[in-house]
């Protein structure tokens, strides 16, 4: 399978001396062995080819217009009348094409060749063999061939343009063998190489002979032929000549601009974007740079065999403003190549500043030596994390899954890192680009979005029990604060190092969320953090030691030491020091019932958060082992790896958080860097990933290593780590087809099946359904109420004790009041049910709600002028009030905006106007959703336990897509799917658009005529047939 | 048998089949349940506490809030704490309840009643989650409730529905740490029938069925090209759910089929209804139904409030047990009233009632428990057990005891951890004649 389209017929054309057949026989074999026999010219298998008259014209097309390139092995029978013919054609196709570089001689002895130049480099059989020799043939020929590689490794990309990749041809042949003292240099080269960030074009300066040329050449050949050019979608190089040079031509620079310019025009569309109107069409830029790179006079020059034989004039050259026009090429091709297309040109440029200072001007007299460019298309990264699972290929005998289409990844990679499918829009724009990188460019675009935070916080909910319904609304505030150290990228370290060091008011810091959701439990929540974070499940040594593992009681216990100190449940009376002031309102510290439930009421937006205390952990009373007494109270200690010195800082909690979260922890990092592998490929290099033994070892170690520097190197961004992964070959080949043995390790021929999460799939049905779904909140009080919490909170703690006491004695006065007088109805109540008066008990009844309705009215009111409105009423508050007032302006504003540049803006909420509330994505409903909710018949986790999520098949969900509203939700007129198919004008593009929207590809012709039936049959109603159909197939609700 | 609306396991299935080729019964009818611990259970000795059950379904009736035990099984007529209320005879002899409750004192033959039963819990999640499934909650671990238990150790006989069913209620009591499939089923509203088992609107048989087969159409290039474990199940899903919805079992969900008389006779609310449907489900083979009553967290207005629950509770309870005992069901059915915890003795300021989990009442009739029995006694403040004291594991080792239920059968969390039916509870055997 050819890359190219002017791929001629045969790969390698020989041309040897009768007396070598023998061995030239051998080397042919092996060639076709890989590349088949048609692509070798072998004269005996082209025997009825060439007979007949006129063999020597057939024998030299053969050479000269059917080979890719030709080997001729020169030896002192060469030069045979036979030979002599060959000789001259391929003489010819030196001169005629030396710069397509199709000759490559092989010299089996030191008989020197007339025509063939010393700088020409030939194979040197020295004490070859034929294999080796051959091999070294197809070194040479996948070098210059990459695309060729396919056959027997299929690339990614099949999409990708036909270009090939263009091969090295000039410098490489300036390497020395040996390059002495310039070791420095080499690693600095590599090390602007591999760096990302910086620069993209590097210059060496040097005066002329300095080696400039030869370190880059070496450079090239040692370093990254030998690294196989990690990432390197294209590689460019050309030489220009200096005076004195005997290079003599451009060599490969035109190739480089044919193959790098056309990119000049304007990126392709965001993938999410429907391409805009005449984009993309304009050639000028790249023409004019074309023009710019190409003046005439080398063009000729460069024509004739003139070249081969005169080297150009030394001093001032007449083609020196040809260099300074490429130069400026190219510093234009690499402002356009960067960050478009996913491609960074890096270019290592030689300059010579010697003749600058006698004939021109400093800035532009340098002189371009040799340079080569390189356009990255995927991270190197993920290239070495391809060829770690490869490795394990061959040791396994797996047989890897071939590449999947672009409709399947496209898919894959929407539900995978955003959680949904891609609307039709969606999937057009990005389908119908053709561009080299596309996929690394939409898995970039997509991790920046809205629902790739909308997915991973799903992720994250599961793994941390997340719940929104909480006492207080606490819930809600570490919700928010997951969801906000999503957004920011928070490093994962990070992340874990604040929720186990979290302290204080829960609206000042959600990360206390983890201590309150095991509000109470201390131990429970020591088994749950080393169970998440060090994947190491203690929970049965909670009561004696592991039956399974070799954690004993003890060293549970000392884990929960760490952070049994932490407070989950505060005192705000405490807090605030309220007992003088009580004392001097009430003339003593005992209150009344009342006064405690209004200071209660008062003081709740205080009550929640932690505290660290001083508070020991004890052994249990029935401790029963010989290490220790019962009830002895235990320190602190470590499970594994470094001993954390207590009382280093001021608590032990961040000395066991710098523990618990550092690089150096034996577990940390394998366990993250597990659960995102599992998270992206569906399995885990280790499972479970939850419960490590001590002879736990990863299916492929060398890759778990690898996988973990990186995750170090990043330093724990989550983010840039898994698109490490989504950029691998690995992930985007096609799912694995049979059943996977949960039993043995799996080797990733690719990603697995899997059927959509229960969030994936509400929130696909979501897309169908209601335009941007990325952007649709709703209010469900989450943000607003935390908001509204926390300046309740921020002013208590600023008020005097004295006037939060007074507060609290109004209210007591008339709840005071209240009982007095409700005891005295209900008693008339009482009686009027015994005597069966209904008449009286209603009105009574009455006069009670009455009087509860004044009462909460007055609390109120008190409540609101002592600005702490809130607690207890429902009349809306200053905050309430106040972000009204926000909206409210903001919306004149945008009006006013509108009016005065005359256009019709819609309001924000117009987009979901006539969308029903319900249809929102699950990261903005309750978590959990409700019982009976759709989610939870799809197995989202109900927040009791660590990833209590499930796909298992229910026949409920069945009932649910069969018979359920969400049908209508999807068959709704002004859906996205039916605007979709009411704006497609044949009935072709209907059922396309259709497809698409639901499958993100085209009908098949089966499908097309299943299709077809139904709308013969049932005419438009066919479609809406179809639709409910393909909601209920397989296809809809696994991820390929 | 097939659990339907629950977890279609295919290797099951395929066992099924295998072992029941010819059955008149059709394809895929046996839960693992079944096949696993069944035959397990053939081979096993009669070790523990297992007897021979003299019940076999359960009808678990919550009082969801915590049931003030003084004003319903445990009266204290005259006294400070016992408030208004006065008891009442019974139909079993020196039995004495609230005068709140004269249909079901009318029953009291057939009945037992604790009153000495005793929680560690004192808030209403713990405190429900606890009596659900014996175990206090922890932050590692779910445990199931008796629904599942039984299920996971006695295995399920209708063919399409599900074994366990719950109208109202929610939270604790579900799976837990078993399968999924062992999940009651969760109803709102006792009236509508079971949730999407009926055709969409606007779409006849005919087009539903022309529907089915356009959905296998499109899914066999799929099916055949990911021949795997998910891919079955999800056609056995649909083939299950296809079965169900043209199941005459389906029809036990449908109220509408009751004589107009029968369903008043139960009460014209959602605890009534949900007996009733209770009763019908447990006609077609289905084994425990749990009905919720909310509304007993009676803070203020203690008086007020309770007898407009114990209103709905006694009609439904007492029409429920004639109605079960005229077919006959009631020998093999346990009826079980059960709350959180008490309330306190003292009535507060807002004549209300606090959370009191140091003794409180529970019911248990049918199913051949000895009627007119009372087990247990508090003081005359009912503020102490003073005779039998209950814990909560006990109680439902009770009722396990009662269904011939191995208390003893070790069932492993997937984390490998143990658990058992009610957690080591002690059952009161004397309850059972």
């Amino acid at each position: 399978m050819s890359g190219s389209k002017e791929s001629k017929r045969f790969a390698i054309a020989v041309s040897f001396p009768g007396e070598h057949r023998d061995f030239v026989k051998e080397i042919v074999e092996f060639l076709a062995a890989e590349l088949g026999r048609d692509r070798i010219f072998y004269d005996e298998w082209y025997e009825a080819e060439l007979l007949g008259t006129s063999g020597d014209l057939k024998l030299t097309a053969c050479y000269s217009e059917q080979g890719e390139f030709i080997v001729p092995f020169f030896s002192e029978f060469y030069e045979k009348p036979w030979c002599g013919l060959e000789w001259d054609t391929i003489r010819e196709i030196l001169f005629e094409h030396r710069n397509d570089d199709m000759v490559v001689p092989v010299r089996m002895d030191n008989t020197e060749i007339p025509g063939w130049k010393k700088i020409d480099f030939g194979i040197l059989l020295r004490e070859r063999s034929a294999k080796e020799i051959a091999d070294l043939f197809l070194e040479v020929y996948f070098l210059r061939h990459p695309n060729e590689k396919s056959k027997v490794e299929p690339e990614v990309a099949p999409t990708s343009s036909n270009e090939r990749k263009i091969a090295p041809s000039k410098i490489v042949r300036h390497a020395p063998d040996h390059l002495y003292g310039r070791d420095t240099e080499l690693d600095l080269l590599d090390t602007i190489w591999e760096n990302r960030q910086g620069k993209h074009i590097h210059s060496l300066i040097a005066w002329g002979g300095a080696g400039k040329t030869a370190l880059v050449a070496k450079w090239m050949t040692d370093r990254m032929s030998a690294k196989d050019w990690p990432g390197v979608e294209r590689y460019f190089d050309w030489s220009f000549y200096s005076q004195g040079s005997r290079e003599a031509s451009q060599t490969s620079s035109d190739a480089f601009f044919d193959a790098a310019l056309p990119r000049r025009h304007p990126p392709p569309p965001r993938p999410d974007l429907p391409r805009p109107r005449g984009v993309g069409q304009s050639p000028r830029p790249h023409q004019k740079t074309r023009i710019l790179a190409t003046p005439r006079g080398t063009r000729r020059r460069r024509r004739g065999r003139q070249d081969l034989v005169s080297p150009p004039i030394p001093g001032i050259s007449p083609t020196f403003p040809f260099f300074l026009l490429k130069i400026r090429a190219i510093f234009l091709s690499s402002q356009c190549l960067r960050n478009r297309d996913n491609w960074q040109l890096r270019a290592v440029f030689c300059w010579n500043p010697q003749k600058s200072m006698k004939s021109l001007p400093f800035f532009v007299s340098a002189i371009l030596l040799a340079a080569i460019a390189t356009a990255f298309s995927y991270p190197v990264e993920s290239r070495k994390i391809d060829a770690l699972v490869e490795a394990n290929y061959a040791k396994f005998d797996i047989t890897p899954n071939p590449p999947s289409s672009d409709e399947i990844f496209l898919r894959r990679a929407y539900l995978d890192i955003i959680g949904r499918i891609p609307t039709k829009a969606e999937a057009d724009a990005w389908l119908s680009v053709d561009a080299p990188g596309k996929r690394s460019k939409l898995v970039d675009y997509l991790m920046t979005t809205e629902g790739f935070t909308s997915h991973f916080y799903n992720y994250w909910a599961d793994i941390l029990r997340l719940k929104t319904r909480t006492q207080g609304g606490t819930g809600a505030a570490y919700i928010q604060w997951v969801k906000d150290a999503i957004t920011s990228n928070k490093p994962y370290d990070q992340f874990v190092r604040e929720m186990v060091t979290a302290d204080g008011m829960v609206w000042d810091n959600g990360a206390v969320g983890y201590y309150l959701r095991d509000a109470g439990m201390p131990l429970d929540n020591m088994s749950n953090t080393s169970q998440i974070f060090l994947g190491t499940q203690l929970v049965c040594a909670q009561c004696h030691d592991h039956p399974f593992d070799r954690w004993s009681q003890m060293d549970y216990y000392q884990m929960a030491a760490f952070t049994y100190g932490v407070e989950t449940r505060i005192n705000p009376q405490q807090m605030l020091d309220l007992d003088d002031a009580m004392k001097r309102q009430e003339g003593r510290r005992t209150t009344s019932r009342n006064m405690r439930r209004a200071l209660n009421d008062i003081l709740e937006p205080l009550s929640y958060g932690t505290r660290e205390t001083e508070r020991n952990l004890k052994l249990p009373h029935d401790y029963q082992y010989d290490n220790a007494a019962p009830e002895d109270v235990v320190k602190p200690g470590v499970l594994f790896g470094s001993d954390v010195r207590v009382g280093r800082s001021d608590s032990s909690r961040d000395e066991y958080a710098e523990w618990l979260a550092s690089p150096d922890n034996p577990r940390f990092t394998t366990v993250i860097v597990n659960r995102l592998w599992k998270k992206v490929m569906g399995v885990g290099l280790i499972e479970p990933i939850d419960d490590f033994k001590d002879s736990t070892v990863a299916s492929n170690p060398e890759l778990m290593k690898y996988l973990e520097e990186q995750i170090k190197r990043l330093q724990y961004d989550q983010r840039a780590f898994i698109r490490l992964l989504y950029n691998t070959k690995t992930y985007q080949r096609q799912a694995t087809g049979g059943d996977v043995p949960t039993d043995e390790p799996y080797h990733f021929p690719g990603p697995i099946l899997k059927r959509m999460s229960a969030e994936q799939l509400w929130d696909s049905v979501v897309t169908l359904s209601i335009p941007e779904p990325d952007k649709r909140t709703v209010n469900n009080g989450g943000r607003y109420n935390i908001e509204k919490m926390k300046a309740l909170a921020d002013s208590l703690r600023e008020r005097s004790p004295a006037s939060i006491v007074k507060q609290a004695k109004e209210i007591a006065d008339v709840m005071d009041d209240y009982d007095e007088k409700s005891s005295k109805i209900r008693e008339k109540l009482l009686a009027a049910q015994e005597a069966d008066d209904t008449e009286r008990v209603t009105g009574l009844r009455k006069d009670l709600n009455d009087l509860n309705r004044d009462r909460n009215k007055l609390i109120a009111s008190i409540n609101n002028s002592a600005g702490t409105g809130n607690m207890m009423e429902s009349e809306m508050s200053m905050f309430e009030i106040r972000a009204k007032e926000r909206e409210e302006a903001e919306e004149k504003r945008r009006l006013a905006e509108a009016k005065k540049s005359g256009k019709k803006i819609q309001k924000p909420t117009d987009t979901w106007k006539g969308f029903g509330r319900h249809l929102v994505r699950a990261s903005h409903l309750p978590s959990p959703a409700p019982n009976g909710h759709f989610l939870r018949e799809f197995g989202q986790s109900d927040r009791e336990t660590i990833e209590n999520a499930s796909t298992d098949a229910s026949v409920a969900q069945a009932l649910m897509l069969l018979n359920s509203n969400i049908s209508k939700d999807v068959l709704n007129k002004k859906s996205p799917l039916m605007q979709a198919v009411s704006n497609a004008k044949t009935q072709g593009e209907k059922q396309d658009a259709i497809f698409y929207s639901i499958y993100s590809r085209p009908p098949t012709d089966n499908e097309r005529e299943l299709f077809d039936l139904q709308l013969d049959l049932k005419g438009d109603e066919g479609y809406e047939a179809v639709i409910y159909a393909l909601l209920n197939t397989s296809e809809f609700s696994f991820v390929q | 048998m097939k659990d339907i609306l629950f977890k279609a396991d295919d290797s099951t299935r395929r066992q099924f089949m295998r072992m029941t080729a010819g059955s008149t019964l059709g394809v895929g009818l046996l839960s693992q349940a079944m096949t696993e611990d069944v035959f397990a259970a053939a081979g096993a000795t009669e070790e523990g506490a297992r007897k021979r059950p003299t019940a076999r379904n359960v009808i678990y009736l919550y009082m969801s809030g915590g049931m003030t035990h003084i004003d319903t099984f445990d009266p204290k007529p005259g006294s400070e704490v016992g408030g208004p209320v006065k008891a009442i005879p019974t139909k079993a002899d020196g039995v004495f309840i609230s005068e709140y409750l004269p249909g079901i004192a009318q029953h009291m033959d057939k009945a037992a009643i604790v009153r000495s039963l005793t929680s560690t819990q004192g808030a209403h999640a713990q405190g429900n989650y606890y009596m659900h499934t014996s175990y206090s909650p922890r932050g590692t671990i779910k445990h199931p409730g008796l629904g599942a238990w039984i299920q996971k150790l006695d295995g399920k006989t209708n063919r399409t529905l599900p074994a366990a069913v719950r109208v109202g209620g929610g939270g604790s009591g579900g799976a837990g740490f078993m399968e999924s499939k062992f999940a009651p089923l969760q109803l709102g509203n006792p009236s509508e029938g079971l949730r999407n088992s009926k055709l969409l609107g606007g779409l006849s048989d005919r087009e539903f069925d022309d529907r089915l087969a356009l959905v296998n159409a499109f899914n066999k290039k799929f099916r055949e090209t990911y021949n795997q474990k998910d891919v079955r199940a999800q056609k056995d899903m649909y083939e299950d759910a296809v079965k169900l919805m043209r199941s005459q079992d389906l029809q036990a969900f449908d109220l509408s089929k009751e004589d107009s008389k029968i369903r008043e006779a139960y009460g014209d609310n959602n605890f009534g209804q949900g007996a009733l449907l209770a009763r019908r489900l447990l006609e077609n083979d289905v084994r425990f139904v749990e009905v919720n009553l909310g509304g007993w967290d009676t803070h203020q207005n203690n008086f007020v409030s309770v007898p407009q629950r114990t209103a709905t509770l006694d009609q439904a309870v007492s029409t429920l047990l004639t109605d079960l005992e005229r077919r006959g069901m009631l020998e093999e059915t346990i009826v079980v009233i059960a709350t959180e915890f008490g309330r306190t003795p003292r009535i507060n300021q807002n004549d209300g009632r606090d959370h009191f989990p140091k003794a409180f009442s529970g019911f248990i009739a049918g199913g051949g428990v000895k009627g007119g029995t009372v087990y247990g006694k508090t003081d005359e403040r009912a503020e102490n057990v003073v005779e039998g004291k209950l814990q909560v594991p006990d109680f439902n080792a009770t009722i396990a005891y009662g269904l011939g239920l191995p208390l003893d059968k070790v069932i492993t969390s997937p984390s490998g951890r143990p658990f058992t039916i009610a957690h080591k509870g002690r059952p009161v055997t004397e309850l059972f004649g």
